[in-house]
C-alpha cells in the first residue's frame, strides 16, 4: 500500500508498561497492510491490527532510541523504542494513515477472507434470524403484529425493515408519531414476554418542546398500552438525566408530558450521555495506565473517573425497568435522546435480565443483532471504524459489555458464556475484521453489501464455542424466563481487570479457578467416552459370543488395563492446573517432588522478561 | 463502639446461653466463659503445635543452629517460648548480653530456615540505640554470627518494619535501628509500615463506611479515606520483600518492627506462608499461628482486649485481624494452594473474640503456663480439627515446594466483603458457594466414572478369551479382542 514506506525495522526495543526494571523484549517490527507485527527474540509474536489503533504517539528522542507508544481501542498499549528516528518517523506516519480510513471499502472486513465458500458465508449471514427471534417471544400474536411501513426505510432510515407494533396502531398513526420523534425512531417493539404480556418499547425523545402535542404520538402510546391486557396503565423511562431532558425542550425535543398522554408513569433514570461516558472512560485508562500507583491514587482516581457509577447506573435503568414488568406487568416504553446508546443499553439489559435465552451464547448473539445493530446503534461513528469526528465516539456498547461481565460475577451459574466470550465480542467490535458491526444502521449496511463482501462474526464464535463456555453454567438455575435480580450496591461493582489490562501479562492474575473446572469437565468427558466405548464393546462381545465364553470367565483374576486415553488410575490429589495456558495465568505447572528445586526456573519460564528478584518487585510496584 | 465490641454484640444473639455468659463473665477478668466451657470435641486442638517437632520439620537443630532451653523458665525473655532457636555459634552467655541490648530482652531468634539455601528468617525487638548512639559489641558479633551461619552472603539483610521517621523517633525513647557503622556487613531496609494506633483507626473507619449502611454515594472514596487496603497492601509487600530474599536472594533475614511482636509476626508469618506450603494446609496453618503469633507473645489480651471495657485503650489495635485479611487476599489470588477455605478464617477471627476458647487468651506462653489454660480450657483448633471438611477447600491442590508471591497491587486487592459487611442484610451470600458446589459435583461425578470404568474393566478382562491377553500390552489386547471375533 501506498502509506507503508519501511516495512521492516530491526532491534526495536518491546517495554512492559509495568515493569519497574528496564528490561525490555528485542526484536523485530513487520508493517503489513493490515496488521503491526512484533517478533521478539524468542519468536513470540504480537499482532496489532491497525484499526484497532486509536492513538500513535512519538515520545522526545531518548540515548536508546526514538520512542513510539500506541494505544489500542481493546486497551492495549506498546512502548517501542526504535533506534534510528527516520524508521520512527516512516512507520508513526504510515500508522497515521493506516489507522485512520476514509472509506468503509477499505476496512479490513472487506479483504479479509477466512476461507469459506460462497454458500458457508450466506450460511454464516443467516444463522442469526431475527424473525425466528420475534417468533421465540410469542410475536406476532393477537395484540402484536408486523408492520410493513418501514420496508423502504421510508419512515426511519436507522430502524430496520421489520418492526413490530401493536395491532391497534394503524399506519398513519405510524407515520404521525415517527413525525414527532427525533430521527423519525417512533416507538416499537423490542422485547415481549410471553407470561406477563408485557413488552418493552423504544423509541427516541418526543419533538415536544415546550407545549407540542401529538395525537397520533399519544395514540400510539396508549396503543402499546392497550396491548398489555394485563395492566392499564404504561411506564416511560427517560433514561437521560432531567436536567438533559429538559435543555433539550430549548431545542424543541424534551419529554412526555404526563397530562397530555393517558396512562403513562414517567421516568427519569439519569443516565449521562455519551460525552460524559467519553471522558470517563479516558480517566479510567489514565488511572489504569499509571505505573506505581499508590492505593489511594488508585481508589480516588476509580472514584473520580465516575467509570463504575455510570455502569451501576445502567444496569438500575434496567433493573428498574424488569421490576416494572415482573412485578407489575406493565409495559415500559424506553427513549433518550435519539434512542440509540442508552436505550439500547437498558432496553438490551433489560431483556437479559428477564429472559434466560440470552444468557446462552447463542442467545446473547441475538440480543446484540437484534437490540444493538438491527435498531441502528452507530458503531460506526461510536468505534470510530472511518476518520471521523472524535465527538461522536464513546464507550457505549463497551458499558454494556461490562455491566454484562458483572452480572456475570454475580450469577455465576447463570451464563453459558464466560469472560473470554465478552472480551472477544469486544475486541472485534472495534477490528473491522467482520461485516456485522460496520455502519451506522441497517440500511447503510444493505448499501455496502456487506452480507456478500464481508463474513459474519457470529459462525466463528459459534465454532471456537468451547472456549467461550461457562463451566459453572448451569441450565437447570435458570429455566426459561426466570428473573435475575442483581444487587447494585456499590461495592458490588469492580473494576474489570481482565478488560483494562487483558494484555499486561503482569497484571493477570496467578491462578483461576475456571481453568481448574474446565479442565475437570474435560477429564470428565474424555472418561464418559471411554465409559462408552468400554460399554460398546463389552455388549459387542456379549451378543455375538455369549455362550462360547463362559468357561474362561474365571481364568483372568487379575484384570490387564484397557487402552484408554485417561490413565486408570487417577488420584484425587493430580494437579489440574493447567500446564499451559499462556493465555490468561501466569501460575505455572506443578512442581516436582524435590524440593524447591525448579521454581525459580519456572517463574522465569513463564515470564522471561523479568526473573527472580526483580520478579517479586516488579509486582510489588505495579 | 469499637468493631469488635459490635460483632461480639451480635455474635451474643446466636446463642441464649451464650449470652448469660457473657453478661457474666464478660467484665471479671480472671474468668473467662473458656474456663467454664465444658463443650467435648473428638479432637484435642492444644496437641496441634509441638515447638520441637515443628523445628524437627524444618531440619533443625543441624550443624550450624540449636535448640536452647535458656528461656525455659523465661528468665531471659518473658515475652518469648521457652524453647528458641538460635546459632550454633552463640553461646547462652553471649544470648544474655544480647538480650540486654533489645527492647524487652527480645534477642534475634530463628523463625524459620530455608530447606535448600539454608537461609533463615529470624525475629526480635530493636536494638537499645537510643539518642546517643549506643553500640553493643556482642549484638554486633551476635549478628554476624548469624550472617556467617548462612554461609553464602556477605551482607545481613534486617528489615525494620517501620516507617524510617518512626524509627528514628524511636532513638528518643531508648530505642532505634542498626546503624551502618556499627554493623557493616548488615543493610538495612525500612517497610514503612505503621503503627498500632494507625491501624486501630483504620479499622475504626472501615467500620464507619459499612455499619450501620453501607456508604454508598461515595464507596470508593470512603474507601480511600479509610487507608485499610493501603496498610494492608504495605504489610504484603513487605512479607513479599522478606520472603524474596530469603529465596531468591539467597539471604538471611532479620526482622524487627518496635517490641517485634505486631508488626514483626505479620511479616514473618506471611513470608513463611509464602515460601512454605505446609503452613498453607489447615494444620500447618494452626501451627503457624501457635508458633509466630501466641508462643511469640502478640499481646492478644491487650491487643483484642478480652474481659476489659476500656474500648477507648490505646493498646488495642486489630493487628492479628490484618494478618488474616492478607491470608484471605492471597487465598484469593491463589485459590487451589491453601487447604482451608474462607469459613476457617472468619472462624478464627470469631473466635479471637469470643473467649470460647483459650487459644487467643493472655499475651505470653509464660502468662498461659501460670493459668494452666491448656488443662483448664479448650482449643480453637479442637473445634476446627474436629469438623474439618467444613474448612476445607475443594479447589486445594497438594503441591509442596511452591512459593507464592501475590500481586500487593491495588488492582487485585479487595475488601473482604464477606467478612467486613456481613451482617448487611442487602449482602447476599449464595450459599453454598456456587463455584464451589459446581467443582464439587465435578468432583462427584468424576469418582463415580473412574469407579464404573473399573468395573467395566474388570467385566471386560474377565471375558477375555484369550487367557495370555492379560500379559500383552494394552495395544496389543485391543487388536486382539477387535480380531478375534
Amino acid at each position: 500500500m501506498e502509506h507503508i514506506r519501511t516495512t521492516k525495522v530491526e532491534q526495536v526495543k518491546l517495554l512492559d508498561r509495568f515493569s519497574t526494571s528496564n528490561k525490555s523484549l528485542m526484536g523485530t517490527l513487520y508493517l503489513t497492510a493490515t496488521h503491526l507485527l512484533f517478533i521478539d527474540s524468542s519468536q513470540r509474536e504480537t499482532w496489532i491490527l491497525h484499526h484497532h489503533i486509536a492513538a500513535v504517539e512519538k515520545l522526545p528522542l531518548t540515548t536508546s532510541g526514538c520512542p513510539l507508544v500506541i494505544q489500542c481501542k481493546n486497551f492495549r498499549i506498546v512502548h517501542f523504542v526504535v533506534p534510528r528516528e527516520r524508521d520512527c518517523h516512516d512507520i508513526y506516519n504510515s500508522l497515521l494513515q493506516l489507522s485512520r480510513t476514509a472509506k468503509y471499502e477499505e476496512l479490513y472486513a472487506f479483504s479479509y477472507n477466512p476461507k469459506q465458500n460462497e454458500s458457508e458465508q450466506v450460511k454464516g449471514w443467516q444463522l442469526i434470524d431475527l424473525a425466528e427471534e420475534y417468533k421465540r417471544m410469542g410475536v406476532p400474536n393477537a395484540n402484536w403484529q408486523l408492520s410493513d411501513a418501514n420496508r423502504d426505510y421510508k419512515i426511519c432510515e436507522t430502524y430496520p425493515r421489520e418492526l413490530y407494533v401493536p395491532r391497534t396502531a394503524s399506519k398513519p398513526i405510524i407515520v404521525g408519531s415517527s413525525k414527532f420523534r427525533s430521527k423519525g425512531r417512533f416507538p416499537v417493539l423490542s422485547y415481549y414476554h410471553k407470561n406477563k404480556e408485557a413488552a418493552i418499547c423504544r423509541c427516541s425523545q418526543p419533538l415536544s418542546g415546550f407545549s407540542a402535542r401529538c395525537l397520533e404520538d399519544e395514540h400510539m402510546l396508549q396503543a402499546i398500552s392497550k396491548a398489555n391486557p394485563s395492566n392499564r396503565y404504561m411506564y416511560v423511562m427517560d433514561t437521560r438525566p432531567k436536567l438533559n431532558a429538559m435543555a433539550n425542550r430549548a431545542a424543541g425535543k424534551g419529554y412526555e408530558n404526563e397530562d397530555n398522554y393517558s396512562n403513562i408513569r414517567f421516568q427519569f433514570v439519569g443516565i449521562e450521555n455519551i460525552h460524559v461516558m467519553r471522558s470517563s472512560l479516558q480517566k479510567l485508562l489514565e488511572v489504569s495506565g499509571t505505573k506505581g500507583l499508590s492505593v489511594n491514587d488508585f481508589l480516588s482516581g476509580l472514584e473520580n473517573s465516575g467509570w463504575l457509577r455510570h455502569i451501576k447506573a445502567v444496569l438500575d435503568a434496567a433493573v428498574f425497568l424488569v421490576k416494572a414488568i415482573a412485578v407489575e406487568s406493565a409495559s415500559v416504553l424506553v427513549h433518550c435522546s435519539d434512542g440509540w446508546d442508552r436505550t439500547s443499553q437498558v432496553c438490551s439489559l433489560g431483556a437479559l435480565l428477564l429472559d434466560s435465552y440470552y444468557r446462552t451464547i447463542k442467545g446473547f448473539m441475538v440480543l446484540i443483532e437484534k437490540d444493538w445493530i438491527s435498531f441502528g446503534h452507530k458503531f460506526s461513528d461510536r468505534c470510530c471504524q472511518l476518520d471521523g469526528d472524535p465527538k461522536e465516539v464513546s464507550p457505549v456498547f463497551t458499558q454494556f459489555l461490562e455491566s454484562v461481565w458483572n452480572l456475570t460475577e454475580q450469577f455465576p451459574q447463570a451464563f453459558e458464556y464466560n469472560e473470554a466470550f465478552l472480551l472477544q465480542i469486544h475486541e472485534h467490535v472495534h477490528s473491522c475484521q467482520f461485516g456485522n458491526f460496520l455502519g451506522n444502521c441497517q440500511k447503510e449496511r444493505e448499501e455496502l453489501k456487506l452480507k456478500e463482501k464481508t463474513y459474519s462474526l457470529w459462525p466463528f464464535l459459534l465454532d471456537e464455542q468451547k472456549k467461550y463456555r461457562n463451566p459453572l453454567y448451569n441450565a437447570n438455575f435458570s429455566p426459561e424466563l426466570t428473573l435475575l435480580e442483581p444487587n447494585t450496591v456499590s461495592f458490588n461493582f469492580k473494576f474489570w481487570r481482565n478488560m483494562y489490562h487483558q494484555f499486561d501479562r503482569s497484571m493477570h492474575p496467578r491462578q483461576c479457578v475456571f481453568n481448574l473446572i474446565m479442565n475437570m469437565s474435560e477429564q470428565n468427558k474424555q472418561l464418559e467416552e471411554d465409559i462408552k466405548e468400554l460399554e460398546a464393546k463389552i455388549k459387542q462381545r456379549n451378543g455375538q459370543s455369549s455362550a462360547v465364553l463362559v468357561k474362561e470367565h474365571q481364568q483372568s483374576a487379575h484384570p490387564a488395563p484397557v487402552a484408554l486415553k485417561t490413565p486408570p488410575s487417577f488420584q484425587k490429589e493430580q494437579p489440574l492446573i493447567p500446564v499451559n495456558d499462556a493465555v490468561r495465568t501466569i501460575e505455572g505447572s506443578n512442581t516436582a517432588d524435590n524440593r524447591y528445586s525448579e521454581f525459580v526456573a519456572e517463574f522465569s519460564k513463564a515470564e522471561p522478561a523479568v526473573v527472580s528478584l526483580e520478579y517479586g518487585v516488579a509486582r510489588m510496584t505495579c | 463502639m469499637s468493631l469488635e465490641s459490635e460483632q461480639q454484640r451480635k455474635r451474643k444473639v446466636d446463642s441464649v446461653t451464650f449470652k448469660v455468659w457473657c453478661n457474666k463473665l464478660l467484665y471479671v477478668p480472671q474468668l473467662f466463659f473458656a474456663f467454664v466451657n465444658e463443650e467435648k470435641f473428638s479432637e484435642n486442638g492444644w496437641m496441634v503445635y509441638n515447638p520441637m517437632s515443628e523445628y524437627r520439620r524444618q531440619g533443625l537443630p543441624n550443624e550450624r543452629w540449636r535448640v536452647t532451653f535458656i528461656n525455659e523458665h523465661y528468665g531471659l525473655c518473658d515475652t518469648y517460648p521457652s524453647l528458641l532457636v538460635v546459632p550454633y555459634n552463640a553461646t547462652d552467655d553471649d544470648l544474655k548480653k544480647v538480650a540486654a541490648f533489645r527492647s524487652r530482652n527480645r534477642i534475634p531468634v530463628l523463625s524459620w530456615i530455608h530447606p535448600e539455601t539454608q537461609a533463615v528468617i529470624m525475629r526480635c525487638s530493636q536494638p537499645l540505640v537510643g539518642m546517643g548512639g549506643k553500640r553493643n559489641k556482642d549484638d554486633e558479633r551476635y549478628l554476624d554470627i548469624i550472617r556467617e551461619a548462612n554461609g553464602q552472603i556477605s551482607k545481613l539483610t534486617i528489615y525494620d518494619a517501620r516507617p524510617n521517621v518512626n524509627a528514628v523517633a524511636n532513638k528518643a525513647t531508648g530505642g532505634g535501628y542498626e546503624g551502618e557503622d556499627a554493623y557493616p556487613n548488615a543493610e538495612l531496609f525500612f517497610l514503612d509500615i505503621h503503627n498500632i494506633h494507625v491501624m486501630r483507626e483504620s479499622l475504626k473507619k472501615l467500620k464507619d463506611i459499612v455499619y450501620p449502611n453501607v456508604e454508598e454515594s461515595h464507596w470508593l472514596s470512603s474507601l480511600e479515606s479509610t487507608h485499610w487496603l493501603e496498610h494492608i497492601k504495605l504489610v504484603l509487600t513487605g512479607a513479599i520483600q522478606v520472603a524474596d530474599k530469603v529465596s531468591s536472594g539467597r539471604s538471611s533475614v532479620v526482622v524487627h518492627c518496635s517490641d517485634g511482636w505486631d508488626r514483626t509476626a505479620q511479616l514473618t508469618s506471611l513470608a513463611m506462608l509464602m515460601l512454605d506450603s505446609y503452613y498453607r494446609t489447615i494444620e500447618g496453618f494452626e501451627v503457624l499461628v501457635q508458633k509466630e503469633w501466641i508462643s511469640f507473645g502478640h499481646k492478644f489480651a491487650s491487643r483484642i482486649g478480652h474481659g476489659d471495657k476500656n474500648h477507648a485503650d490505646a493498646d488495642r489495635s486489630p493487628i492479628f485481624l490484618q494478618f488474616i485479611d492478607c491470608v484471605w487476599q492471597m487465598s484469593k489470588q491463589f485459590p487451589t494452594a491453601f487447604e482451608f477455605n474462607e469459613q476457617f478464617l472468619i472462624t478464627i477471627l470469631d473466635h479471637l473474640y469470643s473467649c470460647r476458647f483459650g487459644t487467643f487468651l493472655y499475651n505470653s506462653e509464660s502468662v498461659r503456663e501460670k493459668e494452666k489454660v491448656t488443662e483448664k480450657t479448650l482449643s480453637l483448633w479442637s473445634l476446627i480439627n474436629s469438623e474439618k471438611s467444613k474448612y476445607t477447600n475443594p479447589f486445594y491442590t497438594k503441591e509442596l515446594n511452591r512459593a507464592l508471591y501475590p500481586v500487593a497491587s491495588m488492582r487485585h486487592l479487595e475488601l473482604w466483603v464477606n467478612y467486613y459487611i456481613r451482617w448487611n442484610p442487602r449482602i447476599r451470600q449464595q450459599q453454598p458457594n456456587p463455584v464451589e458446589q459446581r467443582y464439587m459435583e465435578l468432583l462427584a461425578l468424576r469418582d463415580d466414572y473412574i469407579r464404573r470404568l473399573e468395573e467395566l474393566q474388570i467385566t471386560n478382562n474377565s471375558k477375555i478369551p484369550n487367557s495370555s491377553a492379560s500379559s500383552a500390552s494394552p495395544s496389543q489386547m485391543m487388536s486382539q479382542v477387535q480380531t478375534h471375533f
